[in-house]
Formats: C-alpha cells, sequence, structure tokens
C-alpha cells in the first residue's frame, strides 16, 4: 500500500472563491499539508460567505425554498459565526489547516514571507494588482525560497489589457463562449443561467499542473511560476466549437442537450414533478428498444426517425414526441427499464437522489466529517480512488484561525513574543477581529 | 526540460475522456503511444470536419484531443497483435484505458496481469462508474449526458420552465480526462521518489459528483438542511441585478457581490438608493416591487449600450462582469490573440489552422509547439521497430496476419 503520493508537500494557500481553493482541496487530499492564510482584519468577498449581513433562518429557508444552495447553513443556522459554518467553503476547506495573516498589511505580510520558506508551493487566485500591490509577486517569493512554486490563476493573465478584470468563473466563460454554445438552442439567453464550470476545471488543471512542477524541483531544485488564467485553462474544453470557426470559419450556435450526431439526446419529462430522463440513442437499434420498452408505436411507424440522420434532422419534433411518451413513467421505472433494455438513459438528479444512490454508497462516496462550529455531516468524498492507497478525508473544514498556533510555533519557530505581538495587533486570533464583522454579535 | 519529459504513456482509450488525458500528459512532454483498433478511434469519424468533408484524419474533435501523440495499430485480439501490446506495456510508465471493467482482463492486458513484476506501473482506468459496485454488476450503460445529469449540477442548471441544461460540449469527458492527468501526475512524484505505482479507478460519474461546479456545495448544503438545488434559484437569484443582460448589440454579464450593490445601483442610474438598507438583503427575500424597480433601471442602462461599453463601465466599477462572446468574438478577440493562446497547426489532410493551445504557461518547463494529431497507424513500423526491435521483414508477416 503506497502513501499518499503528495505527502510531505507543504502548500501555502491564499486562494479566494472558488477555483483556486479547488486547486488546494485537492491537493490536501491526497496529502499534501495545505495552509490557509486568511485574513482576520477584513473579509474576503465571497470566500468564507456572508459578506453581507448573515441571513437570519427565516431568509436561509426562503432561499432554499427557491432552490439556492450555494449559502447553505447547518439547521438554516448560520450565526454566531457564519465563517466557519456557510456550504460554500465547507465543501472545499476539508483536509486544510487555517492561520490568520493579513497579506496586505505589513506584518501580515512579513508572517506571510515567513512561512514561504517552509512551503513547497503557494497557490493564489487574486486580481493580479492585488498580489502586486501586497508585494508578494514572485520574483520577491522565489529570494526567499529558489524552490517554491507558484501557482498564480488570475481571470484573464499577468499581462493584456483585461489584466485586472473581475470576474468569476461564470463572467470568464461567458468570454471564452460557453454561455453561448451551452445555451437553449430555442430560446433566449437569460434562459440558460449561469455555472461556473470553469472553477471546476482549472481547479483541477491547476492541481495537475502543480503535480508536475513538483517533478521538475525533485529533478532540478528549481521552483517555477505558474501562470493559469481562468479564462485560459478553460478555453481549451471548447475545442471542436473553435476548431470549427479557425477551420471552417463557422460560428456553432447554441448547442443545449444536443450532440453532434445522436439523437434523440436530451433531457426528458418523467411522470413525478421537476423529475427528468437523460436519454441518449446510439443506434437505430437503441431507437427501436426505446420505441418499445414505452410502446410508442406512432414513433415506430416514422419512417423518417428509423435512420439516425432523420432523427437528427428533426431534432425538435422528436424530443416533443418523445417526451410525451416518456411523461407518462416514473423516472426510476423509466432509468432501470431502458438501462435493461441496453439503452443509454439515467436520471437527472437533485441532491437528494444522489444522497439515496446505491452506486455511490457502495463505493463509499460520501464520508462523514465537520468541526466544533457545524458538527458532522454526510460530504461529498473524492473525486478519484487508488485502488492500493486507500484515502478518506482526514479533518474538516478548518475554523478561521483553527491552527495559528501549530503553524505560527511548530512551523515557522516563532516564538512565544512574537506569537503575542501579532496577538495583540489582531493578525492571530480566532475568527475575525472586532468589529470586522459586525453582525457577529447579532447571532 | 518539459515537464513530463522521459514518461512514457501507453494509452488505449478512444473517445473523449481518455483521449483528453493522454493529451494533456503528450502536451507537456511526455511520449504518448495510441494503441488504435484497426478500424482507429471512432472518434476519427466524429463531426464537426475540417472542409466539411467526413474523412478519418478531418475529425476536428480528434484533431484537437490527439495532438503530439503517435499512432500504432495493433490488433490485441490476434495472438501476435496481443504479444506486441504486452512489449509496448513494459516500456511504459504510465497506461491509461477506458475498457468495460473486465475486458482488459479478458483481453490479457488487466492491471493485475501487467504489473506483476512492475511495482512501479501507474495504470489508469477511466470508466463511466468506476471498476465496481452495482451499476457496473449490471452493465449499464452511460455518456456525457448521462453522467452529467446524474452527477453533475444539471438539476439546477437552465431554466425552470423547461427541461435542465448539461454543460457545453463534452465537458464531464473532458473534466474526467482532467482528473485523470492529475492523478498520474501525482503518482509519478511517488513512483520517482521510489515508491508504488497503482491502480488509479476514475469513475465519471464521482469526477461530476465531486465537481466545484456548483455540485459539492449544494451536497453540502443539502446535508446541512435538507434542501436540493432548483432551476428556480441558479446562482443569479443570489446577486441582484445577476445573470445574462441584454445590450444593443449582445449580453453582458455583472455581478455586484456585497458592497458592490450600491456602487452598482449608482451606475445604472439608481444613485438615490445607494446606501439603501435592503440593496444587503438576499435578494430572493426582497419586495419585488423594489426588484422591479432596479431591473428597470437596468435594462434602461444596458440597452443604451453596447456589450463592450457595459463592461467597460461595469469593470470601472470594479464589478465581476463579462460579455457574452461566440467562438468568432473570442478567436478574434486582441487580447487572447495577444497572449498567444491560438497556435497553428498543419495537418496534410485537414489542412493548416489555429488550436486552443495551452491551458497555462509553466515559467520553467514550457510547453513545445504541439505536434499534429497522428495519422491511423503512421507510426507502427516507427514504434515497433524503435520500443521492441521488430525487424522490417516481420512488419510484413504480422501486417498479413492482422496483427498489426
Amino acid at each position: 500500500m503506497g502513501n499518499l503520493p503528495l505527502e510531505g508537500v507543504r502548500v501555502a494557500d491564499i486562494t479566494v472563491v472558488w477555483a483556486g481553493p479547488h486547486v488546494t482541496q485537492l491537493l490536501a487530499e491526497w496529502g499534501a499539508e495545505v495552509i490557509r492564510v486568511e485574513p482576520r482584519t477584513r473579509i474576503q468577498p465571497a470566500t468564507r460567505g456572508a459578506e453581507r449581513r448573515p441571513p437570519s433562518p427565516d431568509e436561509i429557508r426562503a432561499m432554499a425554498a427557491q432552490g439556492v444552495t450555494l449559502a447553505g447553513y447547518p439547521d438554516f443556522v448560520a450565526a454566531p459565526d457564519p465563517w466557519n459554518r456557510g456550504a460554500s467553503f465547507n465543501s472545499h476547506g476539508r483536509n486544510k489547516l487555517s492561520m490568520t495573516a493579513d497579506i496586505t498589511t505589513p506584518e501580515g505580510r512579513e508572517a506571510f514571507l515567513d512561512l514561504i520558506e517552509h512551503c513547497d508551493v503557494v497557490v493564489e487566485n487574486n486580481v493580479p494588482e492585488t498580489i502586486e500591490k501586497a508585494g508578494i509577486t514572485y520574483d520577491v517569493l522565489s529570494k526567499r525560497n529558489p524552490k517554491l512554486i507558484m501557482l498564480r490563476m488570475p481571470g484573464f493573465g499577468l499581462n493584456g489589457d483585461y489584466k485586472n478584470y473581475r470576474g468569476f468563473g461564470l463572467h470568464m466563460e461567458a468570454v471564452i463562449g460557453h454561455t453561448h454554445i451551452r445555451s437553449y438552442p430555442d430560446d433566449i439567453i437569460e434562459a440558460a443561467g449561469d455555472v461556473v464550470t470553469s472553477d471546476a476545471i482549472s481547479g483541477i488543471q491547476g492541481a495537475f499542473a502543480v503535480s508536475m512542477a513538483l517533478r521538475h524541483v525533485r529533478k532540478t531544485g528549481r521552483g517555477q511560476l505558474l501562470e493559469q488564467p481562468l479564462a485560459e485553462a478553460f478555453l481549451p474544453i471548447l475545442g471542436e466549437f473553435l476548431l470549427d470557426y479557425t477551420a471552417n470559419g463557422r460560428n456553432t450556435e447554441p448547442q443545449g442537450n444536443r450532440h453532434r450526431s445522436h439523437a434523440p439526446h436530451n433531457y426528458y419529462p418523467c411522470r413525478g414533478e421537476d423529475d427528468y430522463i437523460a436519454i441518449d440513442c446510439d443506434s437505430d437499434e437503441a431507437w427501436m428498444a426505446i420505441c418499445e420498452f414505452l410502446g410508442a408505436d406512432d414513433l415506430l411507424a416514422n419512417e423518417e426517425w428509423a435512420t439516425a440522420a432523420g432523427r437528427y434532422r428533426d431534432q425538435e419534433a422528436l424530443d416533443r414526441a418523445l417526451g410525451e411518451h416518456t411523461r407518462r413513467f416514473d423516472q426510476r421505472a423509466l432509468f432501470f427499464g431502458l438501462q435493461a433494455a441496453g439503452v443509454i438513459a439515467g436520471p437527472v438528479q437533485n441532491e437528494a437522489a444522489a444522497y439515496a444512490c446505491p452506486q455511490l454508497a457502495e463505493r463509499g462516496f460520501f464520508e462523514e466529517t465537520g468541526n466544533t462550529s457545524t458538527g458532522t455531516h454526510l460530504y461529498p468524498g473524492l473525486n478519484l480512488r487508488m485502488a492500493n492507497t486507500p484515502n478518506q478525508i482526514r479533518t474538516g473544514p478548518p475554523l478561521l484561525g483553527e491552527h495559528n498556533e501549530y503553524v505560527y510555533r511548530e512551523v515557522m519557530g516563532y516564538t512565544e513574543e512574537q506569537y503575542r505581538a501579532l496577538e495583540e495587533i489582531e493578525q492571530i486570533g480566532l475568527g475575525y477581529a472586532p468589529g470586522v464583522a459586525p453582525y457577529a454579535e447579532e447571532g | 526540460m518539459q515537464a513530463l519529459e522521459g514518461i512514457r504513456v501507453v494509452d488505449l482509450t478512444t473517445g473523449v475522456a481518455g483521449p483528453h488525458c493522454t493529451k494533456l500528459l503528450a502536451d507537456f512532454g511526455a511520449e504518448v503511444i495510441k494503441v488504435e483498433p484497426p478500424g482507429g478511434d471512432p472518434t476519427r469519424n466524429v463531426p464537426p470536419f475540417a472542409g466539411d468533408i467526413p474523412h478519418p484524419d478531418r475529425g476536428l474533435l480528434f484533431l484537437h484531443l490527439n495532438t503530439n501523440k503517435r499512432s500504432v495499430t495493433i490488433d490485441p485480439e490476434t495472438e501476435d497483435g496481443l504479444e506486441l501490446l504486452l512489449g509496448l506495456i513494459e516500456h511504459a510508465d504510465v497506461v491509461v484505458e477506458d475498457l468495460d471493467p473486465g475486458d482488459a482482463e479478458e483481453l490479457g492486458v488487466g492491471y493485475e496481469q501487467v504489473s506483476a513484476n512492475r511495482p512501479g506501473l501507474i495504470y489508469c482506468s477511466i470508466t463511466p462508474w468506476g471498476q465496481d459496485g452495482p451499476y457496473v454488476e449490471m452493465g449499464f450503460r452511460a455518456s456525457d449526458i448521462v453522467l452529467q445529469g446524474m452527477g453533475g449540477p444539471v438539476n439546477g442548471t437552465g431554466s425552470p420552465q423547461r427541461e435542465p441544461l448539461k454543460l457545453g460540449g463534452s465537458l464531464g469527458y473532458l473534466q474526467a480526462g482532467l482528473v485523470g492527468a492529475w492523478s498520474v501526475a501525482m503518482t509519478l512524484l511517488r513512483v520517482e521518489a521510489g515508491g508504488a505505482g497503482d491502480h488509479i479507478d476514475i469513475s465519471i460519474y464521482e469526477t461530476q459528483m465531486g465537481s466545484r461546479d456548483r455540485r459539492t456545495t449544494s451536497l453540502t448544503t443539502y446535508a446541512y438542511q435538507g434542501t436540493p438545488s432548483s432551476r428556480r434559484g441558479g446562482v443569479a437569484g443570489m446577486v441582484l441585478g445577476g445573470g445574462a443582460q441584454p445590450c444593443l448589440d449582445g449580453y453582458v454579464n455583472i455581478t455586484a457581490i456585497g458592497p458592490k450593490i450600491h456602487q452598482f445601483v449608482e451606475m445604472i442610474g439608481l444613485g438615490h438608493l445607494s446606501g439603501d438598507e435592503r440593496l444587503m438583503q438576499p435578494p430572493l427575500t426582497l419586495d419585488p416591487a423594489f426588484v422591479e424597480e432596479v431591473s428597470t433601471a437596468y435594462l434602461a442602462w444596458s440597452m443604451s449600450r453596447t456589450k463592450r461599453e457595459a463592461l467597460i463601465e461595469a469593470q470601472g466599477y470594479g464589478m465581476l462582469s463579462g460579455v457574452i462572446n461566440t467562438p468568432e468574438d473570442l478567436v478574434n478577440d486582441p487580447v487572447f490573440r495577444g497572449r498567444g493562446v491560438f497556435e497553428e497547426i498543419e495537418h496534410p489532410v485537414a489542412g493548416t489552422f489555429e488550436y486552443p493551445g495551452r491551458p497555462l504557461v509553466m515559467g520553467e518547463t514550457p510547453r513545445e509547439h504541439p505536434r499534429r494529431a497522428p495519422l491511423l497507424g503512421e507510426h507502427t513500423a516507427e514504434v515497433l521497430t524503435e520500443l521492441l526491435g521488430v525487424a522490417q521483414e516481420d512488419l510484413g508477416v504480422l501486417r498479413g496476419v492482422g496483427a498489426i
């Protein structure tokens, strides 16, 4: 049995929002010691949540009733410490440690530079000017530690006119063309809603990049700067559409759920409220099997639809006609029935269905963890397995400042006096400094 | 050096997920030998095609996913073919495969079979459900749209008035391939430090379920509150004025989070509302009349500007924002062009055009300009001679018996 492959790697994590924290989540899951360096004297937007005043339980319930799930709290309660209780942070925080230091203050910056000397990797995804103003660009950090790998994940790059443009994944994806490509072919673009897939993609890409750079350090003793703009990391994902333009001059229209050659290929309504089933018809035999299972003689009788090309040409009408049949069936009955008939099909699952899925249960996907504020819950687990390297979530999401003692005293070797001095100026402490999150007292 | 220089990969995959994994390894310097079945990777025949001419060397998805690889055609179902394949694997550091669980064993190239004397071998399997579990036992089939719908955030994507939307292209497959490349790269660290290889088991379903595209957060919220996501909420529902917004010539998307909402109302001409307590409330809990007042003013503002003007103004306020581009807009954008994200590649059949290139810039281990995707079997003789010492005259015999 192997050790975790990233054991012995230490990472300083000054990431915010979504994509950056995903990189460090993945590194931590496979053994790296990830230390989040977080300010307690100011609130970082959309990072530990609740930068507006904290929502009341009634407000959280109202949002939940509308299907908003990016701001959940245990039992609908955000207070008294929403920064330790929000789902958006806690879904990536496991296995990480938290120390407090504000890199935008002289004392916090100095502490960060001291920490860097004990780290192999630093990951950040701030607007470039933030890192420049803080004076912690790669040329500065590499003087303190020439073996350091610095992964920077700006929105659009460290140069160019868009350098300091601010955006989330959803904005980068709009620029890249994802919003356009994935919109409904027959509806307004607003109907597509927002997604943040580029955060997921660039998070994994960042973990890949850091792993490769670690190999280079071990071979040469030299660290390096990795520049991975969110937009550019996501761009190759739309490869064939971009190539259709560069090779053929074709500006691909919105594709929605369409496949490049299969039809039917969509999500179809089922009997239950908001229940849908994915059906992907990859052959004429599959088409017959679908029709037979549904008892859809009218569909079988349409000769136009007997061939893949005929179905593909007429997919709007085909989708409507097929939907009239699927909506008479229960979603699970369709799933198991169509699969038994050899058809590629599966239910659109909400979170309740995911937690009840026998496949995930058997493979142990969900794992129990938590912290002293949230208590324990079942969290989504690892996105990959290694047969000979058993692995699981080791520790829950850290409280803000939970590991100050360990990091400052043991990792960085600070004396009692140095530690106390930083406590006195509110750099070190548990939770936000007084007055920073005034709503804390309301709870 | 390139980041993965010196690493040899035998690639038994077809389609999208596996080839994306090995493309990433190849693009960063690994030597990838793509072992194709005699008919070739079926993705060679997937549209769109260069020049709209269907041809196995013109498929744009194939050309994109197979840069920097060498192609060898081997039929492992023949005795000689299997021997050649096992020989190649003996010379490899990494094997990537995407066969249905059990099929590699049946063929004779399962993990246990090829790693017996190779404790350092990294063997990466990428399959819809992973190597075990009830859906594997029942032989369930899957594809990208199914795995996204089951595992990904699809139930919360799209309009509440109609069917949900998947994510663009073959996103689920591509994401799983990326997880594969990462898992191989980090396992290499352990192997090169003298440790063990492994059998990496990637379930595309689980790469979606563990995806940071909202899914892990909405799962955590469900664990906390018992409330599922839906298409009524979405991301835009969390922010006043969020979501795609029409302009004179297209769309812009502006997200005024936190205190920025006060500047947002100022920007759209509702300065008198700046500082209003209500702006700090979750939008879904606001009085609809108030929301209407803001959205009416926003529409008047956006419809008197081009998307670029709207963007520049919003960025001037430091607001998170982006324009909604088509592929044409993006490829012609001078900033992206200036940063060199597109790379021109020549191909003897498909022609010469630009490809989307690097996902990142590595300071010390730069990527080299990519080599084009291989023709079917283009490197069979070269690879078999070079790695296995197969003699020129034997190649003819192997061809004759259908092994290559």
